[in-house]
C-alpha cells in the first residue's frame, strides 16, 4: 500500500504544468501581499509608519503605569504645544515625521490601549447581565436558554486583556484570501485528473484488471490527494505568514485571541499564535473534503475538463451559501467545506446551534459534520470505483477497452 | 466552404455544443431571473402601485409632474392621518370595534398599497435632490452586473475552444488531418474564424438573453435616461443614455468574449491538454480582478478579464479619500482621459490579440511540418 500511495503521489507531483502553476502562483501570492499592504514597507505613508513603530515598540507588551503615562503626557503636551502655535522642542523632533504626525501616533496607540481597558469592563458587564439572564430563564422554565447562558458564562469569565499588541496586523493576516483561492484552482487542476485522466488515457481497465486495481488503489489514490492537498496548503500557508511577518512586522503571539479587535466576541481561549495554528489545520481539512469531492466527481465523470468546471461551479456555488444564513441554511451549512476554509470567519462570533435540547458551538459542529462528510465521500469514491470495475467486468473488462485477448 | 461546414457541423452537432449553448440561455435567463426577484422588496400589491406610479411620472421631473406628486403625497398623507386618528379613537373607547373594521376596510386598499408608495415617494425624493429624472431602477441595476464576471459564459466559451480545436490535439486527429489537403492549407484560419464569430455571437446573446429577460420579467423603461441615476454609476460624470451605455458595454464584452477564447486557443496550442487551458484561462479571468481587487488598475490590465469587466470605464472618477490625497491620479481623472485611457487598453489587447492570432497559426502550422 505504501509503494502504491508513494506512486500516486509522484503521479501528480511529476506533471510539469502543475509544479509551474504552483511556483507561478506562489510568486503571484507573495507580490499580491506585499501590494496589498505596500504602505507599511515603502510608499507615502512611510515616515509615519516607522515613527509609529517606534512608540509601539517603546510601549508594546505588559501593560503597565509608566508606559501609559508616558504616552499620555506626550500627547497632551504635543497637543498643547501645537494648539498654542509653541516651539516645538527638539526631542520630538526625532522621530522623523512631524509633529502633527507624531500626536495623531500618541491619540492612536493610546484610544487603543484605552479599547483594551474597556473590553476587561465590557466582559464585567456581560458577566453581570448573564448572570440576570440565567436567573430570568430559569424562572420561566427555559432550560436550553439556561443552558446557552451557562455555556456563555463558562466562556467569557476570567477573561482579561493584559498586554498591548498592534493585534489588529494579525486580522490582515488571518482575513486575506487570495491564497485560498488560489489553492482551490491547485487543487482544481490537479485533483481534477485523478480518476477522468486515467478513462481519459485508456489505463482505467488495465488497473481494473489487476490485484490491487480495485480499493486498494482507490485508497491509495484518496492518501495521495490528501498528501497533495496538506503539501500544498502547508506550502502557501508558510508563505502567507513568512510575508505577512515581514512586511507587517507581526508580534504578540502570546496575546489572547480575543484581544484583536474583530475577534472580541470569539467562544476561543487560546494565545493568537495557537489560534494561527489552528486555522491553518482547520483549512485543511476544509481543502482535503474539497479535494475528496472533486475526487469523488473524477470518478463518475469520464472527461478531466469537466470534472474542473463542475469543480469550480460547485465551489463558487459553495461560496454563495456560505455566505446566506437563515434557519435551515444554517444546518447546510454545517457541512459546507467553505465555511472550514474561511476559518477566521466561523470563529469571530459565539454561534451555538440547539442539537436535542443542549447548546453546541458551530465550529465544533461544522469541523465534525465535514469530517464524517469527508470519510463518507471516501466511502462513496471507492464504491463507485468498485462499480465501475464490475461494469467493465461484465462488458469484457480489457476487450472492451480495445485490448485483444 | 466544405470545410467550414464540416467544423460547424462538428462542433454544434457532434461535440453537443448547441446543447451547452441552449443550457447557457436557459441559466442566464433564469439567474436574471431570479437577480430581479431578490433586488425588489416589494410584492403583490405594493409591487403594483409601485410600478403604476412610476411608470406614469418617469422622465424628468417638470412643474406640472410636481404638482401631480406632492397632491398625491398629501393625499396619502391624510389616509396616514385616518389611520392615526381611528387607533386614537378605538384606544379611547370613542369607536366599537365594527365601526374600526368597517372604516379600516374602507381604506385596505390604500394600506396595501402604502408600502409600495413609500418606495415610490423615496425614489421621487431621491431623483428631486439629485436633479435625475425619475426612473425605474430595478431591473437595469440586475443587467450592470458591477465586476463579477458571467463563469457560465467563461465556461461555454472554453468549451467552444476545447471542442474545435484541442479536442483535434488530445486525441491526434490533427496528425490525420495534416495528412489531408485542407488540413494543411487553411483549416486554420476557418477554425479561427468559427472560434471569434461564435464567441462574439454567444457573448451578444448572453446580454440580450439578460436584457430580454428583465424586459418581459420586470419591464424596463426609460431607455434614454442618463446612467448617473442608477446604483452602478452614481457619480459618473458621463451624460450617456442608459441603452446607449448598455450596448456599449454589451459589444466591449463581446470582445472580452473573443479575446478570451483567443486566449484559450493560444494555451491550447501551448499546452495541448484541455484541463490546463480550462485552469490557464480561469486563472487570466480571474486573478487579475482579485489582485487589483480595490483599484481601477483591474479594467486596464491586458486581459480579457479587463473587457469582461468592462462597466469600469463608465464608473465614477471620484473616491472621497483618494481625491483628497490628490495622489492616486487613476482615480481623479475626468471622464475623458479615462475613456482615452480605455480606448487605449482595447487597442492594446487587440495587438495582443493579432499576437495570439500569429503565434497560434506559428505553431499549428510547425506542427504540419
Amino acid at each position: 500500500m505504501k509503494e502504491l500511495i508513494g506512486f500516486e503521489i509522484k503521479k501528480l507531483l511529476r506533471q510539469k504544468l502543475i509544479i509551474y502553476s504552483v511556483i507561478a502562483l506562489l510568486a503571484l501570492n507573495i507580490f499580491n501581499i506585499v501590494q496589498d499592504n505596500h504602505q507599511y514597507l515603502w510608499g507615502r505613508d512611510v515616515s509615519y509608519n516607522k515613527a509609529s513603530y517606534e512608540v509601539y515598540k517603546k510601549v508594546s507588551g505588559r501593560l503597565d503605569k509608566d508606559k501609559i503615562s508616558w504616552l499620555s503626557e506626550n500627547q497632551q503636551n504635543l497637543s498643547y504645544l501645537i494648539s498654542a502655535n509653541l516651539k516645538i522642542p527638539d526631542e520630538y523632533k526625532n522621530w522623523g515625521c512631524t509633529h502633527h504626525e507624531l500626536s495623531q501616533i500618541f491619540t492612536e496607540h493610546l484610544s487603543e490601549i484605552e479599547r483594551i481597558y474597556s473590553y476587561n469592563s465590557y466582559i464585567k458587564d456581560l458577566m453581570s447581565k448573564n448572570g440576570d439572564s440565567i436567573e430570568a430563564s430559569k424562572n420561566a422554565g427555559n432550560n436550553y436558554l439556561v443552558k446557552v447562558n451557562e455555556k456563555i458564562a463558562s466562556t467569557y469569565e476570567n477573561r482579561e486583556i493584559s498586554a498591548y499588541y498592534d493585534t489588529d496586523r494579525f486580522s490582515a493576516y488571518l482575513d486575506y484570501g487570495f491564497s485560498s483561492f488560489v489553492v482551490l484552482l491547485i487543487i482544481l487542476l490537479a485533483v481534477s485528473s485523478v480518476f477522468s485522466g486515467e478513462n481519459e488515457s485508456g489505463m482505467k481497465e488495465l488497473h481494473y484488471s489487476t490485484k490491487k486495481g480495485r480499493t486498494e488503489l482507490s485508497i491509495a489514490k484518496i492518501a495521495a490527494v490528501s498528501v497533495f492537498i496538506t503539501f500544498i496548503c502547508l506550502l502557501f500557508s508558510f508563505s502567507d505568514f513568512v510575508t505577512f511577518k515581514t512586511v507587517l512586522r507581526l508580534q504578540g503571539y502570546s496575546a489572547p485571541v480575543y484581544s484583536m479587535s474583530a475577534y472580541t466576541d470569539t467562544p476561543l481561549q487560546i494565545s493568537i499564535g495557537a489560534f494561527v495554528i489552528t486555522a491553518e489545520l482547520v483549512k485543511m481539512i476544509g481543502f482535503i473534503f474539497i479535494g475528496l469531492i472533486i475526487c469523488f466527481m473524477s470518478s463518475v465523470m469520464k472527461k478531466s475538463f469537466i470534472v474542473f468546471s463542475a469543480g469550480l461551479v460547485f465551489s463558487i456555488g459553495l461560496m454563495l451559501l456560505s455566505a446566506y444564513s437563515n434557519m435551515y441554511l444554517d444546518y447546510v451549512n454545517l457541512i459546507n467545506p467553505i465555511n472550514l476554509i474561511t476559518v477566521s470567519v466561523m470563529f469571530k462570533q459565539f454561534k451555538v446551534i440547539n442539537i436535542m435540547g443542549y447548546p453546541v458551538f458551530n465550529h465544533t459542529l461544522t469541523l465534525c459534520c465535514c469530517l464524517f462528510g469527508m470519510l463518507s465521500f471516501a466511502m462513496f469514491i471507492i464504491a463507485t470505483n468498485n462499480k465501475n470495475s464490475r461494469k467493465t467486468k461484465k462488458k469484457g473488462g480489457l476487450i472492451s477497452a480495445g485490448f485483444k485477448s | 466552404m466544405q470545410v467550414l461546414k464540416a467544423e460547424l457541423h462538428k462542433l454544434f452537432i457532434k461535440r453537443f455544443f448547441l446543447i451547452a449553448v441552449v443550457v447557457l440561455i436557459i441559466v442566464e435567463g433564469l439567474t436574471t431571473f431570479s437577480a430581479i426577484r431578490k433586488s425588489i422588496v416589494l410584492d403583490g400589491p405594493s409591487l403594483q402601485v409601485y410600478k403604476t406610479y412610476i411608470n406614469k411620472y418617469s422622465g424628468e421631473i417638470t412643474d406640472e409632474k410636481k404638482t401631480e406628486i406632492d397632491s398625491l403625497i398629501s393625499s396619502y398623507q391624510s389616509v396616514f392621518d385616518e389611520i392615526e386618528k381611528l387607533n386614537e379613537d378605538y384606544a379611547k373607547d370613542n369607536i366599537s370595534i365594527e365601526d374600526y373594521n368597517e372604516q379600516i376596510e374602507k381604506i385596505s386598499g390604500y394600506t396595501d398599497a402604502m408600502e409600495g408608495f413609500n418606495a415610490f415617494e423615496r425614489a421621487y425624493n431621491t431623483a428631486l435632490s439629485t436633479d435625475n429624472p425619475l426612473v425605474d431602477v430595478n431591473a437595469w441595476n440586475c443587467l450592470f452586473t458591477g465586476d463579477s464576471i458571467d463563469i457560465f459564459l467563461i465556461l461555454v466559451l472554453i468549451l467552444l475552444v476545447i471542442s474545435l480545436v484541442i479536442h483535434d490535439e488530445e486525441t491526434g486527429i490533427n496528425v490525420l488531418k495534416f495528412s489531408t489537403k485542407n488540413g494543411k492549407k487553411d483549416i486554420y484560419f476557418k477554425q479561427l474564424f468559427i472560434v471569434i464569430i461564435t464567441s462574439f455571437l454567444l457573448s451578444i446573446l448572453v446580454s440580450l438573453t439578460k436584457f430580454l429577460t428583465a424586459k418581459f420579467t420586470y419591464g424596463l423603461n426609460c431607455y434614454d435616461a442618463p446612467i448617473r441615476c442608477f446604483e452602478a454609476f452614481t457619480f459618473s460624470s458621463s451624460e450617456a443614455g442608459v441603452m446607449k451605455t448598455l450596448i456599449v458595454i454589451s459589444l466591449l464584452k463581446a470582445a472580452g468574449g473573443v479575446m478570451l477564447s483567443l486566449v484559450a486557443m493560444a494555451m491550447g496550442c501551448l499546452t495541448r491538454t484541455s484541463l490546463y487551458t480550462a485552469f490557464g484561462t480561469i486563472c487570466s479571468v480571474y486573478l487579475p480582478g482579485y489582485i487589483f481587487m480595490e483599484s481601477k488598475l483591474k479594467y486596464f490590465v491586458p486581459l480579457p478579464s479587463s473587457l469582461l469587466m468592462s462597466e469600469g470605464y463608465f464608473k465614477p472618477e471620484i473616491i472621497g479619500e483618494t481625491i483628497a490625497s490628490g495622489e492616486d491620479y487613476l482615480f481623479v481623472m475626468n471622464s475623458k482621459v479615462y475613456f482615452e485611457l480605455g480606448i487605449f487598453t482595447f487597442l492594446i489587447l487587440m495587438v495582443f490579440a493579432g499576437l495570439i492570432v500569429f503565434t497560434y497559426i506559428k505553431l499549428a502550422r510547425r506542427k504540419s511540418i
